[in-house]
């Protein structure tokens, strides 16, 4: 339990910082909810990549944009949300440029995605070995029926369900089972690319850490590459590789993992890490971040996150930092740097 | 039918001045279920006995479903419990206030929600809010002195300036801000134990820690008693005096908060702390010492209910639930790993 020394998996070394081709290539993407009060500016010129087996985080509070990122690198966006800009490179093709059939062979088989609360996101009227078995035989329609069965089995049995309860229903299975069902379909035609929008958030830290182990060994097995987005910091610097910090619709800071929680340097940063009490060590007198996270129909000026920043200075409400590698390896969007 | 398994003696700070303001004793819910005869139970909370003394946080820890809300809505009188006894400020009151709370109960133990926004209408401005507990117990002379005092109330929470954070709906306010003015609602009345189930859950991560801090002041400057409700068992250590773990509606191990996480006797507090993220271990380093998922709280089998997932299980485990052992001052824990390993309390 008690502080141990920077394990191996979270050394420098390891963090695959992709020097080939990354397998994800977000550049500079931009999405619009146009609302009835007004264009809300969810994801602004957001950069990232995710490299062959690497786990890439995105942290961020609640309305940062991280859910409506996945979203758009997925396609699956509806009105009122737009994407205005960027692109988004998978395996060097453009996905916001595909077309349906394009996208109909590029979802779950390139890309899935652990959908936030996906675990209510089962069908209730079918088997859990029915949802499986549907998605398999839609993309691979010559599997036979008992072939897609028998995968799923094994499917379940990887998750960690034992394989005889693929003709169980939904309901008779607990939360943490539904999760790991929901992963099990996620994986069911070996995708490179893994989106994981908050898989544990609604569970029960001991199922959290059991799931999240099973997705560690999985991803060693298979080898996929996973976007792994989470509030909660902690659990994002223990499973992730590198870092994208989220602050109203922006990355403020991109690092190695270790790095981030080594030597934060975006004010947002160090106030999130000063927010999470800790487990062991001296007992301090937490602050948090003064204020409350901004209205996104009317972001603040400059630096969005000047009105809670406890170190701005003249130029920060009215110039806007752009993110710059102000150490190797450790970007920053902040006027201090 | 029940033994007293845990005396509100072996609960007390051994010398602390502070008096006893709320004690509860084998505190037990269940709840009908099942087919056309109701004819099973939920053992939803078992013989839950504590005491909290002014000025004191406990903390009750254990994973969802263990019986945490259903001890806090018992102590507020939301439901009757099957079984137990309730004792505040020395008075029996499920005895004394058999039809239901008396005014002075309820204004004497608040309960602040997980949700802000559920416990608020959002028709009625946070001024509107705040004076109806006010007038309702009658805590101003005059219909003059009930804004100043929603004001005054307001600034104590820290909403700043009070007079136009009053004229707002709860609509017009982020959620931390709604919880605040919550909080604010249940000092309206001067109440002497505040029951907080999961205060911060549900709200942003870099706000939680403020509202966290504000009811430690609260507790600190006006002595307020906290029954503090929570997964999160590194916020309970922040927060919290004594920890409590539940597990399966059943008193597990209790102890001085440093005291708990430092040297946790029970397999399942064990577990529990094995599994919270620790950015400073890297995931699938450490060894998780148990794995599975609770029991089905219909109808249990007697003996310890962690048994099915317990890595120390022994034969009696089945059969007996163990009593509660001190192991050191101010911690006790019932397994029976600890003391003689046959005591007992045959279900
Ligand atoms: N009205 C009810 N009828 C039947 N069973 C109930 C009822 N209310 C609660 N229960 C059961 O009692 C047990 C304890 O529930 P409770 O809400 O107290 O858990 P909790 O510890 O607060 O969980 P969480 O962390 O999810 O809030 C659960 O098994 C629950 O399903
Ligand atoms: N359907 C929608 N209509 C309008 N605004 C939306 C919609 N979905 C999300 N938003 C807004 O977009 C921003 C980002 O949301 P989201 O991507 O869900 O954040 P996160 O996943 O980080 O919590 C927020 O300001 C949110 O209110
Ligand atoms: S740019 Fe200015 S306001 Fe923004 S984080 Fe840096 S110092 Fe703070
Ligand atoms: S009583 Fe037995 S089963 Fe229960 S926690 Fe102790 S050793 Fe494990
Ligand atoms: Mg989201
Ligand atoms: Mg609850």
């Amino acid at each position: 339990m008690a502080s141990a020394p920077v394990p191996t998996s979270l050394s420098p070394q390891s963090s695959a910082s992709s020097a080939a081709e990354p397998l994800l290539d977000v550049q500079n993407l931009s999405v619009e909810y146009q609302t009835l009060r007004g264009p809300v500016q969810a994801v602004s010129n957001v950069s990232f990549s995710i490299g062959q087996g690497e786990v890439f985080g995105l942290a961020g509070e609640s309305g940062s944009g991280k859910s409506t990122i996945a979203h758009a690198i997925m396609r699956i966006l509806h009105s009122p949300a737009v994407i205005t800009g960027g692109n988004v490179l998978f395996d060097g093709d453009d996905v916001l440029e595909m077309d349906m059939e394009g996208l109909e062979a590029f979802r779950w088989r390139d890309i899935s995605m652990v959908f936030q609360s996906a675990m209510n996101a089962l069908n209730p009227v079918l088997t859990v070995g029915e949802q499986i078995i549907d998605v398999i035989q839609r993309h691979q329609p010559k599997t036979t029926k008992q072939q897609a069965k028998d995968r799923a089995a094994e499917l379940l049995d990887i998750v960690g369900i034992d394989g005889k309860r693929v003709d169980d229903y939904p309901h008779q299975l607990s939360g943490g089972m539904r999760q790991r069902v929901v992963i099990a379909v996620a994986l069911a035609l070996k995708p490179q690319l893994m989106i994981m929008d908050e898989p544990t958030t609604a569970l029960d830290v001991v199922v959290q850490k059991d799931i999240m182990q099973q997705i560690e060994y999985l991803k060693k097995e298979l080898d996929f590459s996973i976007l792994f987005i989470t509030h909660d910091l902690s659990l994002m610097v223990e499973f992730s590789d590198r870092i994208g910090v989220m602050y109203a619709g922006e990355i403020v800071e991109m690092t190695a993992a270790h790095e981030l929680f080594n030597k934060p340097m975006h004010p947002y940063t160090q106030g999130l890490m000063a927010s999470f009490p800790a487990l062991v060590g001296p007992k301090e007198t937490l602050t948090g971040i003064p204020g409350s996270p901004p209205n996104m129909l009317e972001p603040p000026s400059g630096c969005r996150f000047h009105p809670r920043c406890p170190k701005a200075i003249a130029q920060c409400s009215l110039q806007q930092p752009t993110l710059r590698e102000v150490e190797p390896g450790h970007f920053v969007a902040c006027h201090l740097y | 039918m029940t033994k007293t398994v845990l005396t509100a003696e072996q609960w007390k700070l051994a010398e602390s001045p502070d008096p006893v303001v709320l004690e509860v004793r084998n505190l037990t819910k269940r709840f009908p279920v099942g087919g056309l005869f109701r004819s099973k139970q939920v053992h939803a909370l078992t013989d839950v006995s504590f005491a909290i003394r002014r000025g004191e946080v406990l903390a009750v820890v254990g994973e969802s479903g263990s019986g945490k809300s259903t001890a806090a809505r018992l102590i507020a009188r939301l439901m009757e419990p099957t079984s137990g006894e309730i004792i505040f400020r020395g008075q029996n009151v499920l005895q004394t206030e058999k039809r239901g709370a008396s005014l002075s109960y309820r204004s004497g133990v608040q309960m602040i929600f997980q949700d802000p926004f559920g416990s608020m209408n959002p028709t009625h401005s946070v001024a509107h809010h705040i004076m109806r507990p006010l007038q309702i117990h009658h805590k101003v002379e005059r219909r003059s002195d009930l804004l100043p005092r929603v004001h005054e109330l307001l600034a104590t929470v820290g909403l700043n300036p009070p007079a136009d954070i009053a004229n707002k709906y709860p609509h017009e306010l982020s959620g931390g801000q709604r919880q605040r003015v919550a909080i604010a609602r249940a000092l309206a009345v001067d109440p002497e134990i505040v029951l907080a189930d999961e205060p911060i859950s549900m709200l942003d991560v870099s706000i939680r820690i403020g509202v966290l801090n504000l009811m430690a002041k609260l507790k600190k400057e006006i002595g307020i008693g906290y029954l503090y409700i929570t997964h999160d068992i590194a916020s309970a250590r922040y927060f919290a005096d004594r920890i409590m773990v539940l597990y399966a509606g059943q008193m597990m191990e209790g102890a001085d908060s440093d005291e708990l996480i430092g040297n946790p006797a029970h397999p399942y507090t064990k577990l529990l702390l094995s599994a919270v993220p620790n950015p400073e271990v890297a995931l699938g380093q450490r060894e998780v010492v148990a794995r599975g998922e609770p029991p089905s709280l219909i109808d249990p089998p007697p003996g310890c209910p962690f048994a099915a997932r317990c890595p120390q299980v022994k034969d009696v485990c089945r059969k007996v639930m163990p009593d509660v052992q001190t192991i050191a001052p101010n911690h006790w824990v019932r397994c029976h790993l600890y003391g003689e390993g046959t005591g007992g309390t045959a279900a």
